[in-house]
């Protein structure tokens, strides 16, 4: 009952140049990988299967699904371009369902005309039987036979391309939860009864008042009430309308609420790491202009007024200085003595031996001790310059010169001999400065580091991050203000649905009529023919969701087994709307918030693998499972975890990745490419290993990938 | 003569330097600014460069006179430079060694005008003397190594070389 893919082939297809036979693929049930690296084919490869399948290719250039025809050019290899004028390019499928085997190839044409190309586009299926190729011609049968590769209805599940991942499964919208439970359960008859039987129902109603009206049109009373009943209907019917658009506004609110949930923390971490980065780095320039003028006052230190560096180590001038200037004094003192002899007392002692007595501190005279600047030795003194200050006794007198000399320098006495340890105190505080700045641009180097882990980058701004933070308050309060406007509008009809059965039991009372009986006995028939529907439609819903909820939560515990962080569990939480909304919850029933996009996108598998699951039983997909990128955002374990459960889900998947890639290695794998290629070769994992490589290098226009296959 | 007159005399002389230094002050000085906050490895005024081009002539002990056919440059009038207390220590300096350029202290107090203006034109000769040795010594480590100027401690550290 299995559709498998044998083999997908290109010629001349993006970077596939040459013919279909030197780019085949030949793929197998289990697991089919693809490794590249950046621009090597990974997303080329998936835009064939996309073609052939949907007509659509992804133009990475705007960034958008984009019709095939449109794209022509664009499609052709840049080699086959420029170096021919006649050649086709096309993309080849040959598959197996049950016993019968299909080759269909879509061709198109170049041919140069003049400056342009010329192109010719066709579809070529061919059906293998007895061993015998014949050609389907039919339209119609070559539609249904490309419809067996993968049906359109299991297009959205079977067919993941990693970046749109989040938009694929989208239970939030009405849409996106109506076409799962179409998949899933086929209810679409249902639905469509509900909605006949809520018209009858409207129209029963309809019909029931206008002929009570008809019948009662005598009765003042009874026409008061039916009139006030119509308006109550009326305004029933509006506020319902109404709690509708409320609903609406709510679900897209918790929508968005929710879109903005996941990298909302990352956005006020940015934030948080914006501001710490922002403040080191005044910090650091704070630091740097201390540190700046602290250097800068380095020479000017050299020559501070009250401690100049300039003169370190040379303190001992200044006492030489003084003791130059007492023998100075002395000798002037000595010249004036032998100038001006003074007679004193017989046995006074002369000059020299006063001088020696200033000297040696010790009175001769008297035999004591006459310390300096003491009393006795000042007595000696002055009695050795009396003459001197009685009259002059040299030529000149640079007295004056030499003190104010002194009286300038005198204060560096103290200070000199400080400079050094001043200077090493200085040195030390710059180093310290310097041992500051180099910790703050660490911790700023952290900070960016955290900044760019929480995806932060220069296109990043904080406007955005500042805008996600007002949208994520903005819709909070949407989601509290429209929660409060539907309270009210359900107590309003509440109050109405009250007062409309007084008024009907009022006319039942005054009303005489047997004829209207029946038509009040066909309205309310028509209005539990309605409720019936729309609960088998309600209980139907639940029980789909209910089941997803169980499947999606056994895979992605499978699928986060092993994590560091804990990945939570899903939770599906129908809305008011009839919407679903599946979050991340941890055991306590707390909303995860912060889990990163391959958390997220680990929720999207799981509910993929989930819808598929539920819809095939305890059977394997019958379809292909092709993916491009899936694990871009993805660790090593959720890759492991997803190989080890991929081949219970899927019969055959096909996945382009570039995880497993590193350029560096002899055989262009990484450690857990070599792990994935082993568990390959011993049967662990049953399926194919393909790696793309480039053997020239060439720009864009001119790129050549081929393949090597480490395991067929 | 009297004190205040010989210091006249002392502070109206314009020492000088070789004209080859020139290119070294330049680079060593920051013309016009008496702030002292040049770039770290430069002095504010060129007079200040000069101070320091003495002290460390006279730490090395060693002395370059300009000869009489050298082409020099001069200064400010050495009255003006400051800080004075510096200007007034390197005079301590030269007074300390006057002896051993032929002057004692108390043959000044007894001398004539003519051997005064002999004294300071000698004094003024050794202070040339002292600053250009300092420069010499200057160039030869701007030219050898010219990495320490990138230092902000420069002429710190150049100082401190004499003192270990």
């Amino acid at each position: 009952m299995a559709t498998i893919i044998k083999s997908v082939s290109f010629q001349n297809f993006y970077n596939y140049y040459g013919s279909f036979d030197n780019n085949t693929y030949y793929f197998k049930e289990g697991i089919n990988i693809v490794n590249a690296d950046n621009n090597m084919g990974k997303s080329k490869f998936y835009n064939g299967i996309l073609w052939l399948l949907k007509d659509t290719v992804y133009d990475s250039d705007l960034k958008r699904m984009v019709s095939a025809s449109s794209s022509f050019p664009k499609m052709a290899s840049g080699k086959a371009l420029n170096e021919e004028t006649n050649f086709d390019i096309g993309v080849k499928i040959v598959f197996v369902e049950n016993a019968d085997k299909y080759s269909v190839s879509k061709i198109v044409q170049f041919k140069k005309d003049g400056g342009s190309w010329k192109t010719n586009e066709k579809l070529d299926i061919l059906q293998t039987i007895d061993n015998r190729d014949i050609p389907v011609l039919d339209v119609a049968d070559k539609e249904k036979i490309i419809k067996k590769i993968i049906p359109a209805e299991l297009m959205n599940y079977a067919l993941l391309q990693g970046e749109s991942m989040e938009e694929l499964v989208d239970l939030s919208s009405h849409n996106g939860l109506s076409s799962t439970i179409e998949a899933l359960a086929g209810i679409k008859n249902l639905i469509e009864i509900c909605d006949i039987s809520k018209d009858l129902s409207q129209k029963t109603r309809k019909l029931s008042n206008d002929k009570e009206k008809e019948i009662n049109s005598t009765n003042q009373k009874i026409t008061g009430l039916i009139q006030e009943r119509e308006t109550l209907e009326g305004r029933i019917e509006s506020t319902k309308t109404q709690i509708e658009i409320y609903n609406t506004e709510l679900s897209e609110a918790k929508k968005k609420k929710e879109t903005l949930e996941a990298i909302l923390l990352n956005a006020q971490n940015r934030e948080k790491f914006r501001g710490v980065q922002q403040a080191l780095q005044n910090e650091i320039k704070r630091l740097k202009d201390e540190k700046d003028n602290k250097e800068k006052s380095i020479t000017s230190l050299l020559f501070s007024e009250s401690s100049p560096w300039i003169l370190m180590g040379l303190q001992e001038q200044i006492s030489l200085f003084d003791n130059r200037r007492q023998e100075l004094t002395a000798e002037i003192a000595t010249q004036k003595a032998i100038n001006n002899p003074i007679k004193l007392p017989e046995g006074s002692p002369d000059i020299p031996s006063l001088q020696r007595m200033i000297r040696t501190h010790i009175c001769e005279v008297c035999g004591r001790p006459a310390p300096e600047n003491s009393e006795p030795w000042q007595h000696i003194k002055m009695i050795m310059e009396r003459p001197a200050n009685k009259e002059k006794s040299t030529k000149n007198d640079f007295g004056s010169f030499y003190s104010g000399i002194q009286t300038t320098v005198g204060s560096f006495s103290l200070s000199i001999p400080k400079i050094a340890s001043v200077v090493q105190q200085y040195r030390e505080k710059i180093d310290n400065l310097e041992d500051l700045i180099n910790q703050k641009e660490e911790e700023k180097e952290t900070a960016q580091y955290e900044f760019l882990n929480a995806g932060g980058s220069e296109s990043n701004s904080d406007v955005t991050d500042k805008q996600n933070i007002s949208d994520y308050t903005f819709a909070e309060k949407t989601i509290e203000k429209k929660e409060e406007d539907i309270r009210r509008a359900e107590k309003s009809i509440k109050d109405w649905n009250t007062r409309l059965k007084q008024i009907e039991g009022e006319i039942k009372g005054i009303s005489t009529s047997s004829e209207i009986e029946n038509y009040r006995n066909f309205k309310e028939t028509m209005v539990s023919i309605e409720y019936i529907f729309h609960n088998s439609k309600e209980r139907t819903f639940n029980r789909i969701i209910e089941q997803l909820n169980t499947n999606a939560n056994e895979k992605y515990i499978e699928l986060t087994k092993g994590n560091l962080s804990a990945g939570g569990k899903l939770v599906f939480q129908p809305q008011t709307d009839g919407t679903v909304q599946v979050s991340i919850k941890n055991i306590n029933d707390g909303e995860l918030t912060g889990l990163g996009t391959g958390f997220q996108r680990m929720k999207q598998l799981s509910i993929i693998m989930a819808i598929i699951s539920s819809k095939i039983g305890n059977k394997q997909f019958d379809y292909p499972f092709i993916s491009d990128a899936p694990f871009s955002e993805f660790g090593d374990n959720f890759i492991n975890n997803f190989f080890k459960i991929a081949p219970n889900v899927f019969k055959q998947s096909i996945i382009f990745i570039k995880e497993l890639y590193d350029p560096a290695s002899e055989n262009y794998l990484n450690d857990l490419g070599r792990k994935i290629l082993k568990k390959m070769e011993n049967g662990e994992i049953p399926g194919t290993f393909y790696v793309n490589i480039i053997e020239e290098k060439a720009d864009t226009t001119n790129l050549v990938t081929k393949n090597k296959c480490y395991k067929g | 003569m009297d004190g205040s007159q010989l210091r006249d005399l002392i502070g109206q002389k314009r020492p000088r330097y070789k004209e080859q230094y020139r290119a070294l002050i330049d680079s060593i000085s920051k013309k016009g600014d008496t702030s002292g906050k040049g770039d770290f490895s430069s002095f504010g005024a060129y007079y200040q460069t000069y101070m320091f081009a003495f002290i460390v002539g006279y730490k090395l002990g060693k002395q370059n006179f300009i000869q009489s056919n050298e082409k020099t440059n001069d200064f400010f009038v050495f009255s003006q430079w400051s800080p004075t207390s510096i200007r007034d220590y390197i005079v301590m300096l030269l007074l300390n060694k006057s002896e051993d350029f032929g002057f004692k202290w108390i043959e000044l107090e007894n001398a004539s005008t003519e051997t005064i203006d002999t004294f300071v034109t000698e004094f003024i000769r050794q202070m040339e003397g002292y600053a250009n040795a300092g420069f010499e010594y200057l160039q030869n480590k701007w030219d050898n190594e010219n990495m320490k100027f990138r230092n902000p401690f420069v002429f710190v550290n150049l100082l401190e070389e004499f003192d270990v």
